[in-house]
């Protein structure tokens, strides 16, 4: 079965919560994207993601890979995703721009990188190893932090646009993940969207954050904002959004949702929502 | 002021961190804008527990309600600290569980619990094993013939063998209205995948053995053999029963 493209329109991220209801009603729907480690192991998972892809095109957005660490990558690990990606024909294939596994352990979370130039290399040599072992070029995800590194040498929308022009990756912006980093590390995220490549730029992330008080020890009165996946999109992201595609284009988008997951009817809302965004980009184009 | 950290310095020195450990030397390396670095780091260290706990949760669900959630949680983050992931896939993640409770203070007054976490774990192997076509009546009539010939199962065919009553203890975990078992009653249990869900059923002794066997794909006769020496009087056809009843040989 050939791999159906992703159209340039408003996915969900299908997790297991809502797979029988999507499955009986079959919604319109533009696209799923769904996680790629959970199809890792060919059994029940794999009748499931056929069910799917013959109905929907599919994007696999990975968790694990760990692409931003010092060691080598875990062989096993990018060896399922290959015989995934062979078996699926997935439209888009996606990591993050993060560390996950030091030492042979793994954390299983998308933790932060120094933006140096040691750093650079060793995503670009994971990147590369990655494209090479699945014959295809991937989309790469910025990640939401909580904490910044003093030594880094450039800001973290040069290090993404480093890493596409050096691996020729593509990039997944997670708008969210900008806007949460703009506030936690205190830089406008105009710069951010306006130092990304925007051809590089092969699809868009919304999702909801929530808010941690009580950490500044400066009575600054400002949150920690946490990239939570558990609620609607704020309107701060959904400006962002807009400012994205009058500046990037538009781009398949995904609404992710994977804490307290509520009715899919309200992905479905989210998804209304972004496309009324991506419909009036369409408009200023024409 | 020191050099910065090489990459695996700094993700080591993190590592470290989300294992429990202080890493005061990393704090120099963290900017602060109004919040201490050791906060920072305490937002992943949190984070990551709070994924595995999750993950351990998803896998052990009668093992949390017969622990209850509190226990069951702080045990789940102990082991998240102490032991850790060795998979970037998460559904990899909780094989050692049965062996880490095995040795908690807390449940040392209910031995049968370490059996429980291992009959959830078999549960996890057999949803995320691969698939294979049952054998058809003619393949198996002719396998069944060659006694040094090995019978292969389906890969979602797992068994347990306990000396608690492990079964019935995870269904009166889960399901209200079964009355709590005498945990000392041993069982032996048959789990295996259908239509996308785990099935299982108690089976005799002899023929947890008989199964056991053929899942280390031993030759038939070997596998009978084995069934004998635990109970000489079970028939063959005893043995083969559960298996052909649910079509859980391979093509």
């Amino acid at each position: 079965m050939l791999a159906r493209p992703i159209p340039t329109a408003v996915g969900i991220g299908l997790r297991s919560p809502h797979v029988a209801h999507v499955l009986e009603q079959r919604p319109t729907v533009p696209f799923f994207e769904l996680h790629s480690e959970n199809f890792f192991h060919p059994g029940a998972s794999w009748e499931l993601l056929d069910t799917v892809r013959c109905d929907y095109p599919l994007s696999l957005h990975g968790v694990g890979l760990s692409l931003g660490s010092a060691e080598a990558l875990d062989a096993g690990h990018l060896a399922a995703l290959r015989a995934l990606v062979r078996h699926a024909e997935p439209a888009l294939v996606s990591e993050h721009v993060c560390w996950g596994a030091i030492g042979g352990r793994h954390y299983n979370d998308l933790l932060p990188l120094p933006y140096t130039e040691e750093a650079l290399d060793a995503m670009t040599t994971h990147v590369d190893r990655l494209q090479e072992a699945l014959g295809r070029r991937v989309l790469l995800e910025n990640v939401s932090s909580y904490l910044q590194f003093t030594h880094s040498t450039m800001p973290e929308w040069e290090f993404l646009a480093a890493l596409a022009a050096r691996s020729g990756c593509g990039l997944l912006l997670d708008v969210n993940n900008v806007y949460v980093n703009s506030v936690n590390h205190d830089f406008d995220a105009h710069d951010y969207l306006a130092g990304i490549p925007a051809a590089a730029v092969g699809e868009l992330h919304l999702a909801g954050f929530t808010r941690k008080e009580g950490l500044r020890q400066d009575n600054a009165g400002g949150a920690l904002l946490i990239d939570s996946h558990n609620r609607r999109v704020d309107p701060a992201v959904w400006a962002l959004y807009a400012r994205a595609l009058s500046l990037i284009g538009a781009r398949p988008t995904l609404i992710e949702w994977d804490q307290d997951l509520p009715d899919f009817a309200v992905l479905l809302d989210e998804a209304r929502l972004a496309t009324e965004h991506l419909d009036a980009c369409a408009a200023l184009a024409v | 002021m020191p050099a910065p950290p090489s990459l695996s310095e700094l993700q080591h020195a993190f590592a470290g961190v989300l294992q429990g450990n202080e890493a005061p030397a990393l704090h120099t390396w963290i900017a602060e804008r109004g919040i201490d670095p050791a906060a920072r780091l305490r937002i992943y260290r949190h984070a990551g527990y709070a994924i595995h706990v999750d993950a351990l949760v998803t896998a052990f669900p009668a093992l949390r309600r017969l622990l209850g959630e509190e226990c069951f949680d702080g045990l789940a983050t102990r082991h998240a600290a102490r032991r850790g992931s060795y998979s970037g896939n998460l559904q990899d993640y909780g094989a050692d569980f049965a062996g880490f409770l095995a040795v908690q203070a807390e449940t040392a007054a209910w031995p049968w619990l370490g059996d429980v976490a291992r009959l959830e774990w078999l549960r996890q192997q057999a949803v995320l094993a691969a698939d294979a076509a049952p054998a058809d009546g003619a393949a198996l009539l002719a396998a069944l013939a060659d006694a040094r010939g090995a019978l292969r199962l389906r890969p979602c065919v797992r068994v347990l063998r306990s000396g608690w009553a492990v079964l019935d203890l995870w269904c009166h975990a889960l399901l209200p209205d079964i009355a709590a078992p005498d945990p000392a009653t041993p069982q032996a249990v048959l789990l295996w995948r259908e239509h996308a869900q785990v099935a299982m059923r108690p089976i005799a002794p002899a023929q947890a053995a008989f199964v056991q066997a053929l899942c280390r794909q031993a030759a038939l006769a070997d596998a009978l053999a084995e069934a004998q020496s635990v109970d000489a009087t079970t028939p063959a056809e005893a043995l083969l029963q559960p298996l052909l009843e649910h079509a859980l040989f391979a093509a």
